[in-house]
Order: C-alpha cells, then structure tokens, then sequence
C-alpha cells in the first residue's frame, strides 16, 4: 500500500512526488503518457516547424498522440493546450516563471471581487523559493513591480533586439517594465542541465536541458527518492470506502488491462481538466455528483488568461527567430486595478520574439500570410521584423464557466471526455480592449511600421485553472488551505485547479509552489490524516 | 497533375522564390498532410489544371470561400512543408541570414545580459499593492 498515490506527472505531480519521497513517504504516480527524450526534439531536424502542426501541436484535439484524450471544445471561447507525458504540460512550455504579486491573493478585500485566497503570498514564499531551486531561474533582483526576494539562480535570458527597442519605449511612456523570471538556465545548473544556446523553440523540447521541464528536474531526483513512477496508466476513477475517504485509485496499464492501487492518501496533478474530469467519473453512494462534489464546485469556475495580442512590424530586421520564443521582458504598468480604467483587477503584457518561416507563413501573431499573388512579397515584409505584446488578463471566477463530462467524446478507453463550457465576461472584454490600445500606444511609440492587434487569441488555453477551487469554507470551496478536499480529508489536490483566483500572469510557479506546500504539510500531518480503514 | 498547378497558385514562385508545385509529391504522400491535398483536388473542377492563372485564383478563392475549413486545413499543409523545403530555407537563409540549419544542435550565441539596460525602471518606487500578511 502505497503511503501517496498521485495521479499526473506534471509540473505539480513532480514537485510533491520528490518532496514527499524524500521525506520518507512510500509514494506512487500513475502518468497517462510516457518519457518523452530530450534528444528526439525536432529542433534537430529540417523539418522541425511541421512538428509544431503536427505531432508537437499543444491542442490534443489537433495532435491526437498516442497518450492524448480528446477534449469536448465545442462550447469553449478559448482551446486547451496541454501536453500528456512525464513532465506535462512543462514538455512544451514557454518557461515564463513569475510570481503572484501579494495582491493577488487578497482580491475580495482590496476590490471586492471573486474571494481571497485562505492564504497569503507570505505563506507561499519559501515554496516559491524552494520551488525556483529545484526548477532553476533566470532573471534579475530590483523589479519594483514585485516585493524583493531572494537572487535569482541565474541572470536573465539576452532580451533581443525588438526588446531594446520597446524597453525604450516603455522608459520613455514612464510605464513598468522587466527582464522576465524564466525557468530557463543561462549557465549550466542542476544535474545534466546545460546552458541555453538561444536556439528559439523551446516549446519542441530543449537537448540542452537548459529549458526547464519536471522530467529534468525534479522526476530524476524523485525517483532516486524511491518514487515508483507507473506510466502508460490511465487513470478512471479514484475509488473511496463507504465513508468517503479515498482508498486508492483504478486505472488502465499500458495493455489496456484495468488495475487497482491502494494509499492511504490519494493526490491528484492531473491539470485544471484532468482532475475535475476524474472526480467527476468517480461517483460513488457517499459522492453520486462526483468526488468531494457535495456543492457542485467540481468543474466550475474554470479560468484562463484571455489573451489579446497586438503586433508591431519593423521596418528593420528584428531577427526575432533569435531566442527563447515566449520570454524577454514584460510590463506590469496595468496590473493593479485602478477604477479609473473601467474595468475590475489588470492585465500584464509580455513580449513575445517572432516565429520561423512556417510559423510566419501560417499565422498565429499575425494573420495567415495570404496565398496568392502577393504571398512572398508579405512574407518578406514580416517576417523576423515583428515582435508581439501579448495581454494577459486576470481572469474572474464564475459558475457557468466549467469542465463536465462529454456526452458525445470519449478516449480510447471509452472513458468520457472532459466538456469546457467557457465564455468571457464584460470586465475581460474591457482589458483587453485596453490592453490593446496600451500595446499599440508602445508599439507607436517604439516606431512600429504596422501594428496588427488581436481581439482573442482562441488558442491559448495552456492556464487551466479553478476547477476545485481552494477556501477556508467547505460550503464554497473543494480544498482547504493546504489543498486537502474539505469532504474528502485524504484526497489531495496539486494543479491548478485549486486556484481560487486567476492573477494576470503564468501560473506553474505558483502551482508548483501549491503542490510542494500541500506535500509538507502531509508530512507535517502524517498521524493525523483520517485515511480509510 | 493537377496538385501542381494548385500549389502553384497557391504559392507563385517570384525572382527568389521557387513556386509551391516543387512539393506537390512531398504533400501528396505525407500522412497527416496528404488527406488535405486530397480534400481539395477532389472539389476541384476538371479543367482546372489547364484553366489561365486568373481563372486558377478565381477557382480556389471561391472553394476557399464555399469550404473555409478544409481549405485552411490545406493552406496549413501547403505552408508546412513548403517553409520547411531545403531550396526555400536556403532562400531565406540568403535573404535574411536566417539560419538554414535546423535549430538545434548549433542555436544561436547567447550574448550576456547587460544590466544597464533596467537602469530606469530599477530607480522606480514600488508598484506593487500594499496587501494585509496574514489572514484574519
Ligand atoms: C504550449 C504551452 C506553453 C506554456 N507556457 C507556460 C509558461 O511559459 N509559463 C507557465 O507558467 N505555464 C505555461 N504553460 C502551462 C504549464 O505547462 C501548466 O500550468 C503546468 O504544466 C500545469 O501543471 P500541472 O501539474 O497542473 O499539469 P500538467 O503539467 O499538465 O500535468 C498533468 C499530467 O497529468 C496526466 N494525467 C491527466 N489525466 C490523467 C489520468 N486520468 N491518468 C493518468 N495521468 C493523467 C497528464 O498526462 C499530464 O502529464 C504552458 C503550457 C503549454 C501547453
């Protein structure tokens, strides 16, 4: 019998996995996907942008991999992007690795929105910290946009060419500007990681292993902890005793054959869309809606970050094929809310480099390249000469925003395929039409040729948040503070479904930092836990 | 065959850049691309390949307007393996000093970062909220 079993392999599963092993806990994970090998990335091969299309696409619905479950998007305003494997979704992130402001977690108290958090940035700090070693960050002390911590491992990723031009403008419009924090190494750091070599598509896998990812960093040094890691398991249902305390979880192996595993404390890390969608499939007579679901908060009040996008063209060569694609700098001039704006809470803006020549010719930052007479003269026009401010807005909570069960998806178990019911309320539509006149206001003002904004960028939906939202209340909440379900006290949530906010900025730093504070406090509480008989 | 003359229209070669037909075999064969080639010449009419350019345009402006889905499909297929062409690489390369190589295993230098760079933001006051530490 296990002492923890985690259902998930990612970014959060990872991080409780290694710090509950080395504290002794016998601990399993069940992981639906497989290693993915750092040197198998197409970076390395002529064709390496096809894979972004095709086989390394973040939606599941467009990569169908071997590992993936369909997603039922029929009714969802933004896609979801994720990846299944040892290491997640971290397989194909950007590495962006900020931290919640303090704010963040107060926003019923300051702006009277959503709830607080029954925690504080205070309580969070030494996870974060401890978290940034494990995973390794670059980036610089002195951001007066956040309190100040600690150094970071290493100085921040070179900014780029489009960066300098728009951190000058940013100094010259008196706005908040940053070196962005990155899970990226500058140096050489950690075991068998090496230093970046500015390459570009991290999103394809990093042979380097200068781009962090659980399964370089925290997965080698869980299972020489003693972590038994299962992979090729899907699991189905997390099954509990009559008085509904988890027993341990049922699963599919890698032939297709169902098993079952007991612990006395199950964890689930399965992401914003897998773990609500596994507590929904786990009904049983003390839970008929679904685990731990006695308010039907399971699945609701799934957030994102709605994106808006606004992209400047150059008459000069930006060379932005150059670097780590998703990070520079940022602005946080619009975070905080101030009434004056029109809208409730704020939005951050990151820079974003430019594409390779598919990328450029497909669209994404920009339009599709028009086919047809024209087609190399725009080609020549954009590409390497844009850069992009994406604006991430801070999401609010709401009940009809939800993951369900599909009536009309399932995997290649037969298991139903989780349903996103998504739409974005009036105060996002008003950050972002800010936002979008912010960007284009530094992008006039850095001396763009063109500026392209993008109402919603539909496909990025890599922040999957809410779904069992943490509070100290069991009657308007799933998980208490230290991520246990108020109705379930041996079932432990990691992801991002706890979040009980969104913030305006990424999120796996703070997931991460959740996951390792739920593990030490099981480790605190090891006697105490009520676990089935 | 008509793919050519498809891919052609698509993607007009110009005084650098070699027209789209040079990958109508690669498309046609490639497993997850070659279903949209095929879902397009299958609505094409069948003077299609012999038809003037204007007519060409013509055709596939109103397929792309009466299919919008799977021409898209196709468009992305087309650009993928186009783009990724060694003889259009190689173009780019010359044009831009885009590497032809693929990004990995060389990448690019990684010059230092220069701190002198946040000498303004740095001088800033705090931005961000004061906010109560502990919970009630
Ligand atoms: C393209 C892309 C770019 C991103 N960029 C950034 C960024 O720059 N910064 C940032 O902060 N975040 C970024 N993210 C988001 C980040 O990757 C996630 O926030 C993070 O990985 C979530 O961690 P997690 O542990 O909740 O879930 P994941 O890392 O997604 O891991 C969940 C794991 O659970 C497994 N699983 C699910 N269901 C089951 C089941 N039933 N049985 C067994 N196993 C199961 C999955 O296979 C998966 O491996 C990005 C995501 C994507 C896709």
């Amino acid at each position: 019998m296990d002492d923890v079993l985690i259902v998930g392999a990612g970014a959060s599963g990872a991080a409780a996995a290694w710090k509950l092993a080395t504290a002794g806990f016998k601990v399993a994970c069940l992981e639906q996907g497989t290693w993915v090998n750092p040197s198998d990335t197409p970076s390395l091969r002529p064709d390496w942008e096809v894979a972004r299309q095709t086989t390394h696409h973040p939606n599941p619905n467009v990569r169908h991999g071997p590992a993936d479950y369909p997603v039922d998007d029929r009714d969802a305003a933004i896609k979801p992007f994720l990846y299944n494997a040892v290491g997640g979704s971290t397989i194909l992130w950007g590495a962006h690795f900020p931290r919640f402001r303090p704010s963040d977690f107060k926003v019923k108290t300051l702006d009277g929105v959503a709830d607080d958090w029954p925690l504080t940035y205070e309580d969070l700090a030494p996870y974060y910290a401890e978290n940034d070693r494990m995973m390794g960050v670059s980036g610089l002390s002195g951001d007066p946009g956040n309190p100040p911590r600690e150094a970071r491992q290493m100085p921040p990723v070179p900014p780029g060419r489009a960066a300098l031009r728009m951190a000058q403008a940013f100094d010259r419009l008196g706005w908040h500007w940053w070196p962005t924090d990155v899970a990226i190494n500058t140096r050489p750091y950690g075991a068998n990681r090496g230093a970046c070599n500015n390459c570009g598509p991290c999103d394809l896998g990093c042979p380097q292993g200068a781009r962090s990812a659980t399964d370089v960093t925290y997965w080698p040094q869980a299972l020489k902890a003693g972590v038994t890691l299962i992979t090729n398991a899907r699991a189905f249902e997390v099954e509990t005793d009559s008085q509904g305390r988890a027993t341990g979880v049922a699963y599919y192996d890698a032939d297709g054959v169902a098993q079952r595993r007991r612990a006395h404390v199950v964890a689930l890390a399965a992401n914003g869309l897998g773990t609500p969608r596994l507590m929904l499939l786990s009904r049983s007579r003390r839970f008929p809606n679904g685990l731990a679901n006695d308010t039907d908060l399971v699945g609701r009040r799934l957030m994102h970050h709605p994106t808006g996008m606004v992209t400047g063209t150059f008459a000069e060569p930006m060379e932005g094929w150059r670097g780590p694609f998703a990070v520079s700098i940022l602005s946080q001039q619009f975070y905080e809310t101030d009434p004056s704006r029109g809208f409730t809470r704020g939005y951050q803006m990151q820079l974003i480099r430019s594409d390779g020549p598919v990328g450029t010719a497909v669209g994404g930052y920009l339009p599709r390249v028009p086919w047809g007479p024209g087609h190399h003269a725009r080609f020549r026009q954009v590409f390497g000469h844009t850069a992009s401010l994406t604006i991430t807005t801070e999401d609010l909570p709401r009940p009809e925003n939800r993951v369900t069960l599909s009536d009309a998806l399932k995997d290649r178990h037969g298991i139903p395929a989780p349903k996103m019911t998504y739409t974005l309320d009036d105060n996002t539509w008003a950050m972002i039409r800010h936002g979008i006149a912010s960007a284009t206001r530094a992008f006039t003002e850095a001396g763009a040729v063109d500026i392209t904004p993008q109402d919603l960028v539909v496909n990025a939906g890599f922040h999957l948040m809410g779904t069992a939202c943490m509070g100290a209340a069991p009657a308007t909440s799933v998980v208490d503070a230290n991520s246990r379900a108020h109705a379930c006290p041996n079932l432990v949530i990691l992801d991002g479904s706890v979040f009980t906010t969104a913030a305006a900025l990424n999120p796996t730093s703070t997931i991460q930092a959740l996951a390792l504070r739920a593990a030490a406090a099981l480790i605190r509480d090891r006697a105490r836990i009520g676990v089935a008989a | 065959m008509s793919a050519f003359a498809l891919l052609d229209t698509l993607i007009p070669g110009d005084a650098d850049f070699p027209a789209g037909g040079r990958i109508a075999t690669a498309l046609a064969a490639h497993d997850r691309f070659g279903p949209q080639l095929a879902a397009i010449l299958d609505l094409l009419p069948p003077n299609f390949r012999d038809a003037d350019p204007d007519t060409r345009f013509a055709t596939l402006t109103a397929l792309e307007s009466a299919h919008p889905e799977a021409f898209g499909a196709l468009i992305v297929a087309a650009y993928s393996l186009y783009y990724t062409d060694p003889a259009v690489i190689r173009v780019i390369g010359r044009l831009t000093g885009h590497s032809a190589a693929p990004p990995q295993p060389q990448g690019h230098a990684l010059p230092p970062f220069d701190p002198a760079m946040v000498a303004i933001p740095a001088a800033r006051p705090p931005l961000y909220r004061p906010t109560p530490k502990a919970n009630p």
